[in-house]
């Protein structure tokens, strides 16, 4: 059975909607925003169905990841005076209780944000080597490398006495 | 065994559920607009980035650059206004930066009539994007008008202006792209009801050059990141307030007084009005940029604010030195 462009764009859709929302949410993203550019990825998706690859996964997160920074660009000053007034108001319960991985966050801003971000891509959305190399658009090898690297750099931030582990266990794909 | 992995897994502020949802409302709502458009290049809002808020990490912009879409027919290179031609000056920067504030100082008081500020502006940066496309054969300035009251309503407009091409192969790829953003496109209008236009500075800006220094650090870590950043203040200030004479004044001792301050020379800017041109370089945002301001050399006034790329341009596909930025305010 051949299915219409419409039909399996529709099953993109489904598939990868909320993985695109979260991934916005998680880089700070509020709902709504998160919904308007990820309407916004999926718009571009639409328009390039035709050559999206074969896993559209890692080209959505980047076409989300521009989206996010063209955003934040537009809003970027404005959004830095809120912080900064937000600074001074009084911590609320859910801020205090971010603050459990305090030292993982400042060890993580101790690192490039390109290091941040190669971590993040593989924890929080669990891509492997493969994808994340889709994404920075490199080799597997070089991506497996840039895991391992990033992780020793996060590992020594965190002041982690054991040795980092050994390269086969980041090359492991998903 | 503390595993650093483990620890950032235990860090994710939005994770996985085990059995993902299927599409709500609004998401439903998003697929059958996005269907509907049946892979046109208009998509159901125009995003439209304001070129005006210049200046961010050159990361940003080297992602953005890389956003997929653009048209395979672009040149190599995109499409940049000329360096502004300069005729050297033999003034310090500090000499000339407290005298035109004299001269600000003396100019009668034209700013907001009943607190409405009207600020209308050309401007132009590389990274401009209107729903996701840009445009990179040709130079589009937008003619932007802003107009808000002490109640915080107000009004956006920006019109693309006129096209300029830096060869004719660029200007045929502009053509065969459609003629993207063609003269007196509109895009974008915007209107904002009471109390919903936020402008960057809550209260007005102070008269005397020590408040002004404190007020323009207000969202601008001046200290932190250096005189590039005060450069960027002014702009950003200019671009939401009308200043007095006074004000302009406080402004051009606050950066008279300013380090890495150089004083650039004459030049025409844009629209075509002499000016003084200072500049200071910072690689903050992670290529050498340099900052540039240009004041009417009678007034005092600021007409000019523009953001050069001096030694290399990273990925971005332009030629150095190259302009990646400018605005231009008509008074």
């Amino acid at each position: 059975v051949t299915l219409s462009r419409h039909e399996r764009f529709t099953r993109t859709y489904r598939q990868y909607y909320w993985p695109v929302v979260r991934y916005l949410r998680r880089r700070g993203a509020d709902e709504e925003e998160a919904r308007d550019l990820t309407a916004e990825v999926f718009a571009t998706a639409w328009r390039r169905f035709t050559s999206l690859p074969e896993d559209p996964l890692p080209w959505l997160y980047t076409t989300a990841r521009n989206v996010l920074a063209n955003s934040r660009r537009s809003r970027g000053r404005r959004w830095r005076l809120t912080e900064r007034l937000a600074a001074h108001a009084p911590a609320t319960a859910a801020e205090l209780d971010l603050d459990v991985h305090h030292d993982l966050h400042a060890a993580m801003a101790t690192l490039s944000a390109a290091d941040q971000e190669i971590l993040r891509l593989s924890t929080w959305e669990d891509l492997g080597p493969t994808q994340i190399a889709q994404f920075l658009g490199c080799s597997p090898n070089a991506a497996t490398l840039r895991v391992h690297r990033a992780r020793q750099r996060l590992r020594a931030a965190l002041e982690l006495n054991d040795p980092a582990p050994e390269l086969e266990e980041s090359h492991r794909d998903r | 065994v503390t595993d650093e992995m483990t620890l950032l897994r235990q860090a994710n502020p939005d994770p996985q559920p085990v059995k993902p949802p299927d599409l709500d409302e609004r998401a439903r709502r998003d697929l059958s607009a996005i269907l509907s458009q049946r892979r046109t290049r208009t998509a159901p809002r125009a995003r439209w980035v304001w070129a005006a808020a210049a200046a961010v990490a050159a990361a940003v912009v080297v992602s953005v650059l890389g956003l997929p879409g653009a048209p395979q027919t672009a040149p190599a290179y995109a499409a940049t206004p000329p360096l502004l031609a300069t005729q050297p000056l033999t003034v310090t920067a500090a000499a000339e930066l407290h005298r035109l504030a004299t001269l600000a100082g003396q100019q009668p008081t034209a700013a907001a009539v009943d607190g409405v500020q009207v600020i209308r502006t050309q401007s132009w940066a590389l990274s401009t994007r209107v729903d996701g496309q840009a445009v990179a054969s040709a130079v589009v300035p937008l003619e932007t008008s802003l107009r808000w009251g002490p109640d915080r309503s107000g009004s956006l407009r920006a019109v693309a202006g006129r096209t300029l091409f830096p060869d004719q192969a660029s200007e045929q790829a502009w053509r065969r792209a459609g003629q993207p953003w063609a003269p007196g496109t509109v895009v974008r209008d915007q209107t904002y009801p009471p109390g919903k236009y936020a402008p960057m500075w809550q209260g007005a800006p102070p008269a005397t050059s020590q408040a002004m220094a404190t007020y323009l650090a207000i969202g601008h870590p001046i200290s932190a990141i250096g005189t590039a950043e005060l450069f960027v203040a002014i702009s950003d200030l200019a671009l939401d307030r009308q200043l007095t004479g006074p004000q302009e004044a406080a402004v051009l001792n606050v950066l008279a007084t300013a380090p890495q301050v150089g004083v650039l020379g004459a030049v025409r800017d844009r629209l075509g009005r002499a000016g003084v041109a200072i500049y200071t370089d910072s690689d903050y945002s992670g290529l050498m940029t340099r900052y540039v301001l240009v004041f009417d050399p009678a007034t005092g006034a600021l007409n000019a604010s523009e953001e050069w790329l001096t030694t290399t341009a990273g990925a971005l596909k332009v030629r150095v030195p190259a302009v990646i930025s400018y605005t231009a305010w008509r008074h």
